[in-house]
């Protein structure tokens, strides 16, 4: 509780802050003649905004304890008494006034923090199409998606996690479309959510993903407004985090991860072409190695016969069996790009041309691994770029499948196929099957997986989690 | 990072039961890795390195003294036509190797080669068989089971007789561009569609022929060929160079070689058989006194040349009095191709007057083909049985096993009815000096 005395208040702010050297007391006397105290984390405050539309005013103007609310030019003041909400508001960039003989305090808003400009993020790029990225700025991203959907039936819906770092976390999603049983599945998973720090919105995903233990991505990620609102109208629901410019969206079918904004900008056959190309990258990303080893200690007889001859006599002086050589390769690709993307830009250039070209060609010529496999590493390494968020999935899986095609060929090759198959349709994303429009199959869903219609006006088939979802929960029910 | 995660799972037993787990995993790991890692050993029947592996891109297989001997063309890959740095590096070395096994069966001859032979024998390159003459009387389907049972020859390979000479005189020969006999075979063998004078034959229709009792196989032939040599470094020792032609058929009968087909017979038989695709034709279209002065305005009694585009063949069966009747009714589509002979070919008379010229030329030849067969090897190869099967399928039951006794009895016509589509880029002939 607030004490009447602003001394004992002062003493007490020092406590529960451990004396820290960014708090402020100060304290000063109004122009009616009270005492004053006005407390603030220095980190967090416009200094302008205390200045001349908090203390100016106190200092110049203000008649009688009474006026404060009415003299102060700012909006949205509360007057608190608990000590401990006074420091939750200090803690997010507010100022607090306590007045002597009087045993609540006012509080003012007037945060303000340096954050990273509006810029496009690196990660999905795009040519036509809204180039805006979330930032790490709650407020911020809110006034992103707000500013995309200018609608009444959008909600944002305020949580604080963590219980060291105080991490707000806001759920959006438009009241009208929205599947109920998600949205409370959705806050069910986050009411058991009880950890210590959030630092990023990846914490959260962790939190309440799906099979925790499986890594493919049954959250979605987007660093881009108009990606997230995009969910958001199909009925998903959307969670910024503080902090973080990742946005997540619940339910994730895997069809998300072969569309991109762009898709539904562009010429709806085109987008088809590129969509099937990245199912075609899929593939080749995952099995490329594993089928060329298969192939090359297996089922020799499969090769056309010339790539056979000039793969036996890249192989002659090559020491190492092919699954060897493949599994060199592949780590070699694997700590070039991690050391790629670590290294500083100025060096950058000079890891990416050594390793690059110098690595990829001396090795063929020392006769360490043959020319066919580094082509094949190489394709399967850059087709991974194009499918970023199935990233960790492609990675491990390759490795998976290269080993059991060297080890049992194509048989153990399809084998692995089979199995990766078969967990993508096991799993589930808060309800919603994984490969949702084939498996269950729905033909009207079928609208926007690899073929992309037309946009039509009256169509809202796509929407899978608001009807499609809604049936099969209460079906599950 | 994820404390907060770490602490909730540790609570209860869970930390007790992750360590089973892990245990658990490591133990299968154990089991595992080195399954993975020494699976080499199953050398013959699963993993092999292609640098282990002698790529054979041709089988030649004889009977010389009662044994079988294998002749195998294997690739040097170190010289290899695929890469360019190594064959210029490596240009003087061998491309190819001929290695040759002696034993009293096909699989014997072969795992003979390995005794010598540093790369295991890989057979599932092959394109062609090449079977000596010697071994193709004694029979092309005894001793060739291993061709069917083993997992690395193909089936679609070809089975060609080296007519006159050993299988292993043919293999070695390489006329092509730097290509191996059995890619140079192949490729020629390839080139059927465009003369028709020779036929491709894989191992397994060489078979379906062979369990069928309504016909019997030709099989393509290949056989040597001098030429006089037209390369300048060569030339003035009057030298000659050797190469392959493959024009002909060889006749099987019960699977072994009772004669030949010659060239020109073959496109009588391809047209019998209805598998012609192209080809050409050269006939000279007659021409009385009276057509002389509005046909011909030129030199006469040359040859006019027909490119064959498309054929179709009918065979009707008709039963008379108990005997059996053929009907051949070809269709022929062609361009003209070559005309010496001067023809007004503007004319529309002139082309129909070519056309029924190349008829008679094509059931002349049709004819020809039958009647070698009817008389001298008293032998269906043309598939007529199939023709009655499909045509009488109920007295086909009664005479099947009968069969090739009764085909040199039966009755036969030919019809071909010839239609020029083109006549070339020029109207009159270029032999033509015009007034």
């Amino acid at each position: 509780m607030v004490s009447k005395k602003i001394s004992l208040n002062k003493e007490e702010l020092k406590e529960i802050f451990n004396n820290t050297s960014d708090l402020i007391l100060y304290e000063f006397n109004t122009l009616c003649n009270c005492k004053a105290l006005v407390a603030y984390i220095e980190s967090l405050i416009d200094r302008n905004g205390l200045y001349n539309d908090l203390l100016k005013p106190l200092i110049h103007e203000l008649k009688s304890p009474e006026d404060i609310l009415t003299t102060v030019p700012i909006a949205g003041a509360v007057v608190v008494s608990d000590m401990k909400a006074i420091v939750k508001e200090m803690l997010m960039g507010k100022a607090a006034l306590f007045i002597e003989d009087k045993n609540e305090a006012y509080i003012f808003e007037l945060g303000k923090w340096q954050k990273r400009q509006i810029e496009e993020p690196g990660n999905e790029r795009v040519i036509k199409g809204p180039k805006e990225g979330f930032v790490e700025d709650i407020s911020v991203n809110k006034g992103l998606i707000r500013r995309r959907i200018k609608n009444p039936n959008l909600v944002f819906e305020d949580y604080t996690f963590g219980s060291k770092t105080n991490t707000s976390v806001s759920l959006v999603y438009l009241a009208d479309v929205v599947n109920p049983a998600i949205l409370n599945e959705l806050r069910q998973r986050l009411k058991n959510i009880n950890v210590e720090s959030i630092l990023d919105a990846s914490y959260i995903e962790q939190l309440i993903k799906d099979s925790s233990k499986s890594i493919i991505p049954t959250v979605g990620h987007t660093e881009k407004p108009d990606v997230a609102v995009g969910k958001i109208l199909e009925g998903r629901i959307a969670i910024i985090c503080d902090a973080s410019p990742i946005v997540l969206t619940v339910p994730k079918i895997f069809i998300e991860n072969l569309q991109t904004s762009e898709d539904y900008y562009t010429m709806p056959k085109y987008a088809t072409y590129l969509r099937l190309l990245r199912v075609f990258s899929l593939i080749i990303a995952i099995t490329l190695p594993g089928i060329l080893v298969a192939l090359k200690s297996f089922h020799q007889e499969m090769l056309p016969t010339s790539l056979l001859m000039s793969m036996a006599s890249s192989r002659e002086d090559v020491p190492f069996s092919a699954l060897i050589e493949a599994l060199l390769m592949l780590i070699f690709l694997e700590i070039i790009k991690e050391s790629s993307i670590r290294t500083p830009t100025a060096v950058g250039q000079a890891v990416t041309v050594v390793s690059g070209l110098v690595l990829g060609q001396t090795a063929v010529q020392a006769g360490l691994v043959g020319p066919v496999m580094v082509i094949a590493i190489g394709v399967s390494g850059i087709t991974e770029f194009i499918l970023s968020s199935l990233k960790e999935m492609i990675v491990l899986y390759r490795f998976i499948i290269l080993l059991l095609g060297g080890t049992l060929g194509l048989f153990g090759v399809v084998c692995g196929i089979i199995m990766i198959i078969v967990h993508l349709i096991s799993i589930k994303s808060f309800g919603i099957p994984y490969m949702y429009p084939v498996a269950p199959y729905d033909k009207d869903s079928m609208k926007d997986f690899i073929i992309r219609y037309q946009i039509d006006e009256k169509d809202d088939s796509w929407r899978i989690s608001e009807k499609k979802g809604r049936r099969r929960n209460d079906k599950e029910k | 990072m994820i404390a907060g995660v770490y602490q909730r799972k540790r609570e209860g037993g869970e930390m007790i039961r992750r360590s089973r787990r892990i245990r658990i995993i490591i133990i299968t790991l154990y089991i595992l890795i080195p399954s993975f890692i020494l699976s080499a050993c199953q050398a013959t029947e699963g993993r092999r390195e292609i640098e282990d592996l002698g790529i054979v891109t041709a089988i030649g297989v004889d009977y010389i003294d009662d044994n079988v001997v294998v002749t195998l063309e294997v690739v040097n890959p170190l010289s290899s036509i695929g890469n360019n740095q190594a064959s210029s590096n490596k240009s003087q070395e061998q491309k190819f190797i001929y290695p040759k096994g002696v034993g009293k069966t096909v699989k014997e001859a072969l795992t003979n080669i390995n005794l010598y032979l540093d790369k295991q024998v890989f057979l599932s390159h092959s394109n062609i068989l090449v079977i000596g003459e010697e071994f193709a009387k004694r029979g092309t389907i005894d001793l060739m089971d291993f061709f069917l049972r083993d997992n690395d020859p193909r089936e679609d390979m070809y089975i060609v007789v080296a007519k006159g000479c050993k299988a292993s005189d043919i293999i070695g020969i390489r006329a092509g561009l730097g290509k191996p006999t059995g890619n140079y075979l192949y490729d020629t063998f390839n080139n059927f569609s465009a003369t028709g004078k020779c036929i491709n034959i894989s191992i397994a229709e060489n078979y379906r022929y062979y369990y069928d009792v309504s016909n019997e196989p030709v099989v393509g032939v290949v056989q040597l060929k001098e030429l006089t040599s037209s390369d300048e470094e060569l030339k003035n020792d009057d030298s000659t160079v050797t190469v392959l032609d493959v024009s002909g058929g060889a006749i099987l009968k019960n699977g072994k070689l009772v004669g030949y087909f010659d060239g020109d017979e073959m496109l009588g038989f391809n047209m019998i058989v209805g598998d012609l695709r192209s080809g050409t034709i050269s006939f000279h279209t007659p021409v009385t006194d009276k057509d002389k002065q509005n046909l011909i305005i030129g030199k006469d009694g040359e040859l006019t040349t027909l490119d064959i585009i498309r054929t179709s063949t009918k065979r009707k069966i008709s039963i008379k009095d108990g005997k059996i009747h053929l009907t051949i009714d070809a269709k022929l589509k062609g361009a003209l191709n070559e005309i010496n002979q001067a023809l007004n070919v503007i004319d529309s008379e002139v082309i129909s007057r070519i056309e029924e010229a190349c008829s008679k030329k094509v059931e002349e030849l049709i004819s020809k083909t039958l009647e070698k067969g009817q008389k001298e090897f008293k032998l269906d190869s043309f598939s007529i049985g199939v023709a009655v099967h499909q045509q009488y399928p109920k007295i086909w039951k009664e005479i099947a096993t009968e069969w090739q006794n009764i085909f040199p009895e039966i009755t036969y016509d030919v019809n071909v009815e010839t239609t020029i589509v083109k006549i070339g880029l020029i109207n009159y002939p270029a032999n033509l000096r015009r007034k």
